[in-house]
């Protein structure tokens, strides 16, 4: 069965200083890391970045091997990245070569600049990671409705990861019911399995309408969204923590945004 | 006056070209435990807790009352705090991550107190007998476990009458078993409930009701032994097995008049010829 990786990082994060946080205060240091990230290219401001952010994992107590994973699925599309770069600038050409007749040059800077997005890439899915394994997916609902998204869209978040591994786990199901009618689209090649799908695609999305309706007849008679405020059983509190990390992701965002503009960094 | 009325219910889904429930009429009890059976009886439920006429489409005349609240007349939502409902796919009604979140979900809605909702939540999960995991992922459970939290959901809103469509179809013998024990606790605590249910071990002793629908109108209404009398013959139905062997036998033994529904009659009576 498709295993909540969510679910499963966020009850062993659950010990972890930034999980005590208000959900707020996690989005706007999100926001404020978002913003960072893509303001500067400079190569060491990020190297500087995700040195921070791995001390931050390290010693908060969060779950490593989801936030750490997350790392090998995007590092050949970094590797291709910072190849691109390199082979394709044309300023400080550090090495000529002739490959199968073919005259190819290295530029220094293509590779900084290379290693400076791949690094704005991975400190991304990084901090993503880390946002989604400490934030409790049910305070961040409450925390979205708190600052005016209506509910039903709020919710969509929890459904969705509530939901998901079903839909995967029917996947699975079809899949095996057409391999044993011999009908086994693991083997062909890459390019024909796309077209090979519609058996597989056509039950799954067949299945889930009718799942989705029953959930929304399930939800509708326990009067989701009948009326326009709810109460909630779980409280979000703000604490002094709360105000210093708002503070400070608020100011290193600013700082790294004028630095930029006056060309510092 | 009864807690669930109908009065000459008819329904057709949009775009089908036969009426599913023709002129029904039937009335329960408060703290009635009614078992129907037939062809449609989850429409009829879905009649008691207005989703029809509300949410699914069709051609409905008639009224249904619940506790004096004509369904038709009033919203879902008014509907939901007087019958809660539990379907058959458990998987279909646990939209949370965890128990706890699961089962406050109607109360949220509902706009009830934070404070109400605590004790509302430890009475329900006590109940269904799932007080330690309450903090569990709902992913975790059983089946069997999944519906007791879906029916935990259901008491938590304290809701009048329970309406339940095939709440075991989805489950193993042990799940189906201690969905079974639950009812039968709320039985004891005096909650109405409607269920429709193809397991008749189970349901015969615990039944003050039974309906048959057949084409739509209500052929039979009775207590289970008088029920079974009633229907006695009919291939489409599923009797107690006890109850079976006694139809089977009493014209050839005297076995007296009264027909047993479970495990135990049976063996009384049966030790007496």
């Amino acid at each position: 069965m498709p295993q909540f990786l969510f679910a499963s990082a966020l009850e062993e994060g659950k010990g972890s200083f930034l999980s005590r946080l208000h959900p707020t205060t996690m989005l706007i240091a999100l926001g404020s890391m978002v913003v960072i990230i893509f303001s500067t290219l400079n190569f060491l401001a990020l190297v500087g970045l995700l040195g921070l952010l791995f001390i931050l994992v390290l010693l908060d107590g969060m779950p490593r091997q989801p936030t750490f994973a997350v790392l090998l699925v995007v590092i050949p599309l970094c590797i291709f990245i910072t190849l691109i770069q390199a082979l394709t600038d044309q300023k400080e050409i550090i090495a000529r070569l002739n490959l199968f007749g073919f005259g190819i040059q290295v530029s220094l800077e293509g590779i900084f600049l290379g290693l400076s997005i791949t690094l704005r890439v991975v400190l991304m899915a990084l901090i993503m990671t880390v946002f989604f394994t400490v934030v409790h997916p049910v305070k961040l609902t409450r925390a979205l409705y708190e600052l005016g998204m209506p509910f039903k869209f709020a919710y969509t978040f929890v459904l969705a990861l509530r939901f998901l591994p079903l839909v995967l786990d029917e996947l699975a199901t079809i899949n095996n019911a057409q391999k044993s009618r011999g009908y086994d689209i693991d083997r062909v090649n890459p390019a024909v399995k796309v077209l090979k799908m519609f058996p597989l695609a056509i039950p799954l999305i067949l299945s889930a309408l009718k799942r989705a309706n029953t959930i929304a007849l399930a939800m509708d008679l326990k009067a989701f969204n009948a009326y326009p405020k709810r109460t909630f059983f779980i409280s979000l509190q703000k604490g002094s923590a709360d105000t210093a990390v708002r503070t400070v992701s608020v100011l290193a965002m600013a700082f790294f945004v004028i630095a930029t503009c006056w060309g510092i960094l | 006056m009864s807690l669930i009325e109908l009065e000459n219910v008819t329904f057709r889904y949009s775009g089908a070209t036969r009426t599913v429930l023709e002129d029904v009429s039937l009335s329960v009890e408060e703290g009635e435990f009614v078992a129907v059976f037939g062809e449609g009886k989850s429409t009829l439920l879905m009649c008691l807790c207005g989703a029809i006429p509300h949410l699914l489409p069709g051609k409905f005349s008639g009224r249904v009352r619940v506790d004096g609240m004509d369904t038709q007349a009033q919203k879902i939502a008014e509907i939901s705090r007087k019958v809660g409902v539990v379907l058959q796919d458990p998987e279909n009604q646990l939209f949370n991550l965890t128990v706890e979140a699961d089962v406050v979900f109607g109360m949220e809605n509902l706009q009830v107190s934070p404070e109400e909702m605590e004790k509302r939540l430890s009475s329900a999960l006590q109940t269904v007998r799932m007080s330690e995991f309450r903090r569990r992922m709902s992913h975790e459970l059983s089946g069997g476990q999944k519906q007791r939290v879906a029916i935990a959901s259901v008491l938590a809103m304290e809701s009048k009458i329970l309406v339940m469509d095939e709440p075991t179809r989805e489950l193993d013998p042990m799940g189906t078993e201690e969905v079974f024990e639950v009812l039968a606790r709320l039985k004891e605590q005096g909650k109405t409930i409607v269920i429709v249910e193809n397991d008749p071990e189970h349901l015969a002793p615990l039944a003050d009701k039974m309906v048959l629908l057949r084409g739509g109108r209500l052929e039979a209404v009775a207590e289970p032994r008088e029920f079974y009398r009633k229907i006695k013959g009919d291939r489409r139905i599923r009797f107690p097995q006890v109850t079976e062997l006694y139809f089977q036998l009493e014209d050839k033994l005297d076995l007296g008049s009264v027909v047993p529904l479970t495990l135990e009659e049976g063996v009384e009576l049966f030790s007496r010829v």
